[in-house]
């Protein structure tokens, strides 16, 4: 995960106050920030959808007496679950304490996505001989160490994306600026 | 978003929503602290208000009270000083002595000092002086009698005069009066009285004077404290203050003088003429009060103008109904003849005027100003009936027998009729019919009209129909009102027998329908000709139509066509 965060400032202010004006700019910036997450999500359906099972005994189906995690059992690695699970929004979400929402993320909800996701993340390096920390293992030498599906394509699109939607924002700042010119004249 | 799922947030915005709620937090903190201050400010101002006038007062009195018992110990140790060559170590146990008796005993120290001070002045020995004073307080507290009298007492006795101790009301042996021992008097005061001083001093009004006298002895080391400063104060004053305050009066005492004869004669001026006003409010006495009476009866104004306003409408109301009786009465006199024209406009406006004064009578130019004007109506308006009239006659026209459905749907609109009407109705409108192209077209004399009326009403009784004596118009009315009436059993949209429905008259001669309210069933013709006479009445009331004069009444079954007879009333 990326340690760093670009924030866009002026959004929704822009986009509102764009409207008014000129509502094919709107729809412009809205298709660059919907096409860099409709890649984004493109991308993380792809790693999933080369992947046949992360392990051999990973089933492909729900148990039928599942008897682990709650009774609901160990989930299935169900490709077309995954990848529906696999999807952008622009939700914004709760504001944190840094005062910043999300203007567009990608969400991986399915059970086996997230933990083919994140398994091993907090225990990276753990030797201990148990069946959860082998698994984590045998994962993270096969797929790389968490993250493995939706934050690696984040991590390595989100300068790539940061900066097409920052230009498209730029841009509906100036059109904006120049309509508002217009209207002072 | 999905509990659970893992979100990467690819683009971050910036939202002012978390930002707001902090700053409504601070805000909201900034006011709490605000209030904090605000109430802790105006409690420590409270506080140090409080704090400062008890300084002033407590600084106040104990200045005063150091002042007062300052003079009273240098009076007490001059005393010391003369008679007893006392010194200032005699002198300061003296006053710790009398600052201890005073707090023991309960009595101040303004009595304690001149008590000792007389004292030690005629014995000339501190100690027994103190002695005596002790008996003193003893008789004092033993007889209510003032510290101040018994010292005095004392005095004289000392002095050789021990029948004071009598005037003191102080019993004592005769042989130690006339032997004039004083040694066996104070001996016997002091049995007498022992404890007396004590045990008063323990009593709850003591005590609190014990306290009281604590307190001043507190305030008057205070007030000692301030002395030096306002002595310095006073002295800064004396050498430098006032000689300069002098030295700038002499120099400006001419202006001053000049200044103050100004304001001299300008207070002069205003008392003059503050007696001018004075003079002026005796000689117009009764025009101020009567001005202070209006003046003082502005809010009863106030309150009475709504009264008065009232009444204004109220007059221009009977106004109103007096110019209506007064055209009711031009009315009257147009349909009564020219001789009753006079009469009714007085009776009426009599009326009217009587109704202005008093609220029962005005009903009486109400009821005569419809009268009147509905006279005044049939009068003008007659022709207007007789051709409305003839327009119906014309649709009733042509029967050969009774009137047929069709016949009556020409009359009310409708194609709705199951009743037929009796002969001897169609024979009664032919007859009609034929009188009045009589009256028209002839024009006679009424006396050969009336010869006409008498052969018709011959008829009419060989018919079985009673003959009436009335006018045509009156007889005209109740034709119609007997049509209506059937027109409407015949199941006419005008009429609903036996249902309380609106019946829509277009009586001849009116701008507005009537509507009546049928109840029950109307079996009658009186029933119609009341109802219609009441309708109009009323609409002639407020003023939109005017009433005819002429009732109509009718006998006989209804919905039948039966016999009827009507009549003048």
């Amino acid at each position: 995960m990326a340690d760093e965060i670009v924030v866009l400032t002026g959004i929704k202010e822009t986009l509102d106050a764009l409207k008014e004006f000129d509502k094919s700019a709107v729809r412009k910036f809205n298709k660059v920030i919907n096409t860099e997450l409709t890649n984004a999500e493109r991308d993380a359906r792809g790693i999933v959808a080369q992947i046949e099972t992360p392990m051999s005994g990973w089933r492909k189906y729900d148990a039928a007496k599942p008897r682990t995690r709650g009774g609901a059992g160990w989930p299935a690695w169900n490709t077309g679950v995954i990848v529906a699970g696999i999807r952008k929004t622009k939700a914004q979400g709760k504001v944190r304490g840094d005062y910043t929402t999300s203007a567009g993320a990608l969400v991986n909800k399915s059970a086996a996505g997230a933990i083919f996701e994140v398994a091993g993340r907090k225990m990276q390096g753990s030797f201990a001989r148990t069946a959860g920390s082998q698994f984590v293992r045998t994962l993270s030498a096969r797929f790389k160490p968490a993250s493995r599906l939706i934050w690696r394509v984040v991590d390595k699109d989100r300068a790539k994306i940061e900066k097409n939607v920052e230009n498209a924002l730029n841009e509906a700042k100036a059109e904006l600026q120049r309509h508002l010119d217009r209207e002072r004249v | 978003m999905a509990v659970g799922a893992v979100i990467a947030r690819i683009l971050t915005q910036y939202s002012d929503k978390g930002s707001k709620a902090a700053r409504k937090d601070i805000d909201k903190l900034g006011k709490q602290f605000d209030d904090f201050a605000k109430k802790t400010t105006r409690a420590f101002g409270v506080a140090a208000v409080a704090a400062g006038a008890l300084a002033i007062k407590l600084g106040k009195d104990a200045v005063r009270g150091a002042m007062e018992d300052q003079k009273a110990q240098a009076s007490l140790a001059l005393a010391l000083r003369n008679t007893t060559n006392a010194n200032d170590a005699v002198i300061a146990s003296t006053v710790s002595y009398l600052d201890k008796l005073e707090l023991s005993t309960g009595i101040n120290n303004d009595q304690l000092i001149p008590s000792l001070q007389k004292l030690v002045t005629v014995t000339g020995d501190l100690n027994v002086a103190q002695r005596l004073q002790q008996i003193a307080l003893d008789v004092s507290a033993g007889t209510t009698k003032e510290l101040s009298a018994v010292t005095d007492t004392f005095v004289r006795a000392l002095n050789g005069n021990l029948g004071a101790f009598k005037k003191l009301g102080i019993s004592l042996d005769d042989t130690i009066i006339k032997n004039k021992d004083l040694t066996a008097a104070f001996d016997e005061l002091s049995k007498t009285f022992a404890g007396q001083a004590a045990t008063r001093a323990e009593t709850f009004e003591f005590r609190m004077l014990r306290l009281q006298l604590a307190f001043d002895q507190a305030l008057d080391s205070l007030g000692y404290a301030f002395l030096p400063v306002l002595e310095d104060f006073v002295d800064t004053l004396n050498k430098n203050v006032l000689p300069q305050i002098a030295k700038w009066i002499e120099l400006n005492k001419r202006g001053l003088a000049e200044g103050l004869r100004s304001a001299a004669e300008a207070a002069l001026q205003l008392i003059k003429q503050m007696l001018k006003i004075g003079a002026w409010i005796v000689a117009n006495f009764n025009t101020i009060k009567n001005f202070a009476i209006l003046m003082a009866s502005l809010w009863a104004t106030a309150k009475v103008y709504n009264f008065i306003t009232a009444i204004g409408k109220l007059t221009l109301a009977f106004r109103g109904m007096q110019a209506a009786a007064a055209g009711a009465a031009v009315a009257g006199a147009a349909a009564t003849g020219a001789t009753g024209a006079a009469g009714g406009a007085a009776m009426a406006g009599r009326l009217a005027t009587v109704g202005a004064g008093a609220s029962t009578l005005g009903w009486a130019a109400l009821i005569a100003a419809p009268i009147a004007a509905a006279a005044y109506f049939v009068k003008k308006e007659g022709n207007k009936i007789r051709a409305n009239r003839a327009k119906v006659e014309t649709s009733l026209a042509g029967y050969t027998g009774a009137p047929g459905p069709s016949d009556l749907a020409a009359l009310t609109g409708t194609k709705k009729s199951k009743v037929k009407v009796d002969k001897s109705m169609q024979a009664y409108l032919d007859f009609l019919n034929k009188l009045q192209k009589v009256e028209d077209k002839s024009a006679k004399s009424k006396k050969e009209l009336t010869k006409r009326q008498e052969k018709y009403n011959k008829l009419l009784k060989d018919m079985g129909i009673k003959t009436t004596e009335q006018q045509d118009a009156i007889t005209q009315f109740a034709i119609r009102a007997n049509l209506l009436k059937q027109a409407s059993i015949t199941g006419s949209p005008l009429t609903s027998i036996g249902s309380p429905t609106p019946m829509n008259m277009a009586y001849a001669g009116m701008n507005q329908p009537i509507n009546v309210y049928v109840q029950g069933s109307v079996i009658s013709e009186r029933d119609l000709v009341d109802t219609i006479t009441k309708a109009q009445q009323k609409q002639s009331t407020i003023g939109t139509l005017p009433s005819s004069k002429y009732l109509g009444s009718g006998g006989g079954a209804g919905g039948t066509g039966g016999r009827f007879t009507t009549q003048v009333i």
